[in-house]
């Protein structure tokens, strides 16, 4: 067995444990919630919820398209399904039932894609996700999230089970430490955008629980007199319309993405559209992962590999500040 | 047993169906002739005799459902609307028009009265399915219906929507298979053949009859054992045996006529023979 964390370090939240509490909340709620799992139930900690609740959790086996198509016919008849498996078989796999069956018709479906982007680590690139929510946000009409931490996500679960429409979350599988403030109420809803470190040398944009790394990456470079405005983005879209008054504000100085996610498709792509089209003149580093697929390895020892943690991540963020 | 009377009304309403499908299709100047005359007794059946379907059927709750999974027999689909009530007979001529509520596929969104959007073949099987998980969650008395054509059955989705059905005795679910033989590249046997269905359906669980799919008394008397305790706990699988183009003798049987145009000859030749 690899040296994958086993345990959370205090102050490190996992978000899939995050969300197994908020789906018991949502489904004490509202008993219109039902959960529909692709034999990954244990992964995506949507078991307990199978116990308290056994009429209302469905277990397709390993069958996606079948799962959201199933999720289709569940809001047709007035549920509200949550789809739960990885983010790469889901995103991947059911990409034409997740389009014609449920975005197409506007059903109200919640998707929630586990283990996105690469720190899944050890099992490598099929059950990685580095295209998930390219795939979705090309996709018309739906709302893509990737929350930042488990506070964040506890948010999120909040709004998106409050929207009517589909919805895509994605979640990261290991334990990270919490940045944002512990969710105020059961209708608190996710910031379009929150600031993780203040500076005027360079505006940086990140999402996902990679944030933390970038939260890291931005400290080490304060010291060096290098200073980070951090934008944590947890709704990539649509991409909120104060985003490009951050730009303005910052007008003139270097602008860089990092994700953890192909550098298409991902936050970057939207950035650039959102700053298009409010007529922003912009240059954008983007620090994801470039035309590839991922690999095997240990998750901190992947994002180095790739540039989007420790000293390369500190690299190409001075670089990108020399603009 | 359904009295003779009402299937000869029922056959009245095939015919008309048949002639709003030549009708529409020639206005459009494109659309699926073969595959839409092919189910017409299949639609009639459900929609006119099982759901009663009219004007403010589809707005009420509790009632059947009926997804068309053959997305490509939406004249078809529309044409029965019309004919039960459900929309004005004179929308059909907007059939495939810019702005139109009657896209070249059916849309839910544009049109409200189509249960499920289709048109990506083998799709709909599983939408069927989440639905009637939740009328048998509900406890209503009620059954979803897909209308399959043979061709989907290629598709691996469909297969998956068969496993889980059969494994879980899903017994609200209906499926139709419109049998007509031939796919968009030809007959099925030429491309991939999957008969004999029903002992591949009988083995995944499936309580299945075969039977006339143009002969409105056996479709009928199928689509009420199917809707009925009769199979027991099992889902249920109709094939019907039908023919590609049926009612109109220079399309029936041909490959050449899943997608073709109607020219007003052809559409006036058409409808002499449906209306007879």
């Amino acid at each position: 067995m690899a040296a994958t964390p086993t345990s959370a370090p205090e102050g490190y939240v996992s978000l899939r444990d995050v969300f197994g509490d908020a789906i018991m909340a949502l489904g004490a709620r509202d008993p219109r919630i039902v959960m529909l799992d692709a034999d990954l139930a244990s992964s995506t900690r949507t078991m307990k919820f199978g116990k308290t609740y056994p009429d209302r959790h469905y277990n397709f086996g390993i069958a996606e398209q079948n799962m959201v198509g199933a999720a289709a016919g569940f809001a047709i008849a007035g549920y509200i399904p949550f789809v739960n498996t990885f983010a790469s078989f889901l995103t991947r796999r059911a990409c034409d039932q997740i389009a014609i069956s449920v975005a197409y018709p506007q059903l109200n479906v919640k998707f929630f894609g586990f283990h996105g982007g690469i720190n899944l680590g050890e099992d490598g690139a099929t059950q990685q996700a580095v295209e998930d929510l390219g795939i979705m946000q090309a996709i018309p009409g739906i709302r893509c999230y990737a929350p930042i931490d488990g506070n964040d996500l506890a948010r999120v679960m909040n709004e998106v089970a409050d929207i009517e429409g589909p919805t895509y979350v994605r979640l990261s599988r290991f334990p990270s430490p919490l940045l944002t403030p512990p969710v105020a109420s059961a209708t608190e809803r996710a910031a379009a955008c929150r600031v993780l470190a203040e500076g005027d040398d360079l505006l940086v944009l990140t999402t996902s629980t990679l944030a933390a790394k970038v939260v890291e990456a931005a400290a080490a470079l304060k010291d060096e007199g290098i200073g980070i405005r951090l934008l944590g983005i947890t709704r990539l879209k649509p991409l909120g319309a104060e985003i490009a008054d951050e730009a303005r504000k910052l007008a003139g100085k270097p602008i860089a993405v990092v994700e953890e996610h192909s550098i298409h498709g991902g936050l970057a792509d939207g950035l650039s559209a959102l700053l298009d089209g409010a007529g922003i003149a912009h240059r954008i580093e983007r620090i994801g992962v470039p035309d590839r697929f991922g690999e095997s390895g240990h998750p901190d020892a992947l994002l180095e590999a790739f540039g989007l943690a420790g000293a390369p991540l500190r690299e190409r963020l001075r670089a990108a500040a020399r603009g | 047993m359904i009295d003779p009377k009402d299937i000869e009304k029922l056959e009245a309403s095939a015919r008309r169906i048949r002639a709003h499908i030549l009708t529409e299709i020639n206005a459009a100047g494109s659309g699926h002739p073969g595959g839409s005359l092919s189910c017409v007794e299949i639609l009639a059946a459900l929609f006119a005799h099982r759901a009663g379907a009219g004007a403010g059927w589809f707005g009420r709750n509790a009632r059947d459902h009926v997804i068309l999974s053959k997305g490509h027999a939406a004249p078809a689909l529309y044409a029965t609307f019309a004919e039960v009530g459900m929309i004005p007979e004179a929308e059909l001529r907007t059939l495939r028009q810019l702005g139109s509520r009657l896209q070249g596929h059916p849309d839910r969104t544009r049109l409200p009265e189509v249960e499920m959007s289709t048109g990506s073949l083998g799709q709909g099987l599983s939408v069927s399915l989440g639905i009637a998980l939740a009328l048998k969650l509900r406890s209503e008395p009620f059954y979803s219906y897909a209308i399959l054509g043979d061709g989907e059955l290629n598709s691996g989705q469909i297969w998956e929507a068969i496993a889980y059905a059969g494994a879980h005795k899903v017994d609200r679910l209906v499926a139709v298979l419109d049998a007509n033989g031939i796919q968009n590249d030809g007959r099925i046997e030429e491309v991939l053949e999957l008969r004999p269905y029903a002992p591949k359906l009988e083995a995944f669980g499936w309580a299945v009859r075969e039977f006339d799919g143009q002969s409105m008394a056996e479709v009928v008397d199928a689509v009420d054992w199917a809707s009925s305790e009769a199979p027991g706990d099992r889902p249920r699988f109709l094939i019907a045996r039908t023919t590609k183009g049926a009612g109109v003798s220079f399309m029936a049987d041909r490959a050449d006529w899943h997608s073709h145009t109607i020219s007003n000859e052809q559409l006036k030749a058409g409808l002499e023979e449906v209306m007879g």
